[in-house]
């Protein structure tokens, strides 16, 4: 039974004109059982209160009926809302309720809380994506910038492959929208395979900062290969963002676990990485750079969707050390890898 | 004699339950103003302080009225004496919601240190724990009391790891001082925001067991 706060309060008026004619059993029966919070009152006092109303403000009806309001509802906004009447948004004992009151004498109360837990499911999720577009938009913005400004048939050829490559994997990215991120197209492919478009993707921002990749990838995974890029193109933007600038390196390697992918630089080493892949979190470097600080909770997503992991690590080599980003993959059964 | 008797009692139970609401919602608003950097939310608290000042000195006054009237004894006078000494503990929650508040006013007009998660994860915490303290208060719940005596332990525990985090934060990037130490400020004011909830708990517990539980080297 769920109806709308209006409609309920509609029922409650001609219920309450009822009582006289002997049905005043089976509506509180009704109410015993409905979904939606009722709480009668007179002179300032609880006379009735169904189980989903004591459930939403956390009292115990024994306890309360035929005491002082306050004492039932426990919340100033709420014993208010009674006294002048009207409808309230309210925060009460971890949950959100919406209220309507009419001091004639009832309270009926609306939990919100799931879905106000969806809305803001929602937003994040808008986040992220404004966040997953933004990249690849901005790169293929630089590229059409290159070609009005005019390049060598050969490079404009390789520019106008680039774009297509991008739209193309822009279209499927919207494509899965609907679905469980990257749900399907697993198959078992060389790292090697996105390091040039990665490379060639993220020139400029190289020419930028002054910084260079060096690739040791020679492992095979089996994933999706656009997850993968986009989550390597994530990692590499970040140390091309938040790192110093000069060499940084991907490096992969075996493991008794599957395979290991790491983006290192040669930052100073952070102190915590694990907060940096909750959503909305950015490191102590950041404050002077702009970013949404999605990358990395997106990058674990991805992960997740291979069956990996995501994680942040100090690298160590030689005397050498700096931050390390890094994604696994699983063992394939049956599979060499 | 009684049943006026017991008229006044709830009463006081209803503007102390009213009081406790009061600084629910300015901690409530708190949590929130600081994890949507909201300083126009930040300055509804710092005028409903003066509200609670206000209340504070009428609960008092109604108090002693009742003290002066009526022959306490027992639990009755136990009661009087909770109330009076919690409204002491409540004004200052309510100070420390409005500290926070003027923090967080501070921190709006540059750009964040980082998304502030845990903070705010303290000061729902905190409300929690208000609404167990009405619960104690008007259901005489012993169970409420204790639960409150537990939370505050796991807001003790959160205001150790940022307090870490944020040590961290200033000894890798010292531009970070100024921000991170206004921050430290806030886990602070939460911090002794539970303490005197606490404070109340304790209080309630000696209302309805007669026993005071507190040892007496943490009385000050």
């Amino acid at each position: 039974m769920a109806l709308s706060l209006p409609a309920l309060a509609t029922m409650l008026d001609s219920a309450m004109n009822m009582l006289s004619t002997g049905q005043s059993k089976a509506l509180e029966a009704a109410w015993e059982q409905a979904r939606e919070g009722v709480v009668l009152f007179s002179e300032e006092r609880v006379s009735y209160l169904n189980p989903a109303a004591a459930a939403m403000l956390g009292v115990e009806r024994e306890r309360v009926t035929g005491r002082p309001l306050l004492l039932a509802l426990r919340d100033h906004r709420l014993e208010a809302l009674c006294h002048l009447g009207g409808e309230a948004t309210v925060e009460v004992r971890g949950r959100t309720l919406w209220a309507q009151a009419d001091p004639a004498g009832h309270l009926l109360l609306w939990d919100k809380t799931e879905e106000k837990a969806r809305q803001e499911a929602l937003e994040e999720s808008s986040r992220t994506l404004a966040h997953e577009f933004r990249t690849p938009v901005a790169g293929m913005l630089s590229l059409l910038d290159a070609l009005l400004e005019g390049l060598p048939q050969a490079e404009t050829q390789e520019a106008l492959e680039m774009l297509r490559h991008e739209a193309q994997r822009l279209s499927r990215l919207v494509e899965d929208l609907p679905l469980t991120r990257f749900p399907s197209a697993q198959r078992t492919f060389a790292l090697t395979e996105l390091q040039n478009r990665l490379e060639r993707f993220l020139a400029p921002q190289m020419a930028e900062k002054g910084s260079w990749i060096i690739w040791e990838i020679p492992h095979t995974v089996r994933a999706n290969p656009d997850a993968v890029y986009q989550a390597l193109l994530n990692l590499l933007e970040n140390a091309l963002k938040y790192g110093p600038p000069g060499e940084v390196r991907v490096v992969s390697a075996e493991t008794p676990e599957g395979v290991r992918l790491e983006v290192r630089d040669f930052g100073l080493p952070l102190s915590d990485y694990e907060s940096l892949f909750r959503s909305g979190s950015r490191g102590v470097h950041a404050a002077s750079v702009r970013g949404s600080g999605l990358g990395l909770a997106l990058v674990r997503r991805l992960a997740g969707s291979w069956g990996g992991q995501a994680y942040g690590r100090v690298w160590e080599d030689g005397g050498t050390r700096g931050n390390a980003f890094g994604l696994t993959f699983p063992l394939e059964r049956g599979a060499k890898l | 004699m009684r049943e006026a008797l017991e008229r006044e009692l709830n009463k006081l139970t209803e503007e102390s339950i009213r009081l406790i609401s009061l600084v629910r919602e300015m901690t409530e608003k708190s949590a929130e103003a600081l994890y949507q950097q909201d300083p126009r939310l930040a300055q509804e608290i710092i005028v409903q302080d003066e509200q609670v000042d206000a209340l504070e000195l009428k609960i008092e006054s109604e108090a002693i009225t009742l003290m002066a009237r009526q022959q306490l004894v027992a639990s009755d006078l136990r009661f009087a004496f909770t109330v009076i000494k919690a409204l002491t503990d409540l004004e200052r929650a309510g100070d420390y919601a409005k500290h926070v508040a003027e923090d967080v006013i501070l921190l709006s007009k540059e750009p964040p240190l980082k998304s502030y998660i845990t903070l705010p994860d303290m000061g729902r915490r905190l409300t929690l724990m208000l609404d167990l303290l009405a619960k104690a208060l008007a259901e005489r719940d012993l169970n409420a009391a204790k639960e409150l005596l537990r939370r505050d332990d796991e807001v003790d525990g959160l205001y150790e790891e940022v307090t870490r985090e944020l040590l961290t934060y200033m000894m890798e990037d010292p531009r970070t001082i100024s921000k991170a130490l206004t921050l430290m400020r806030i886990a602070r004011s939460y911090e002794r925001l539970g303490d005197h909830l606490e404070n109340v708990a304790e209080r309630v517990l000696y209302w309805l067991t007669g026993k005071m539980e507190k040892k007496p080297e943490d009385i000050y």
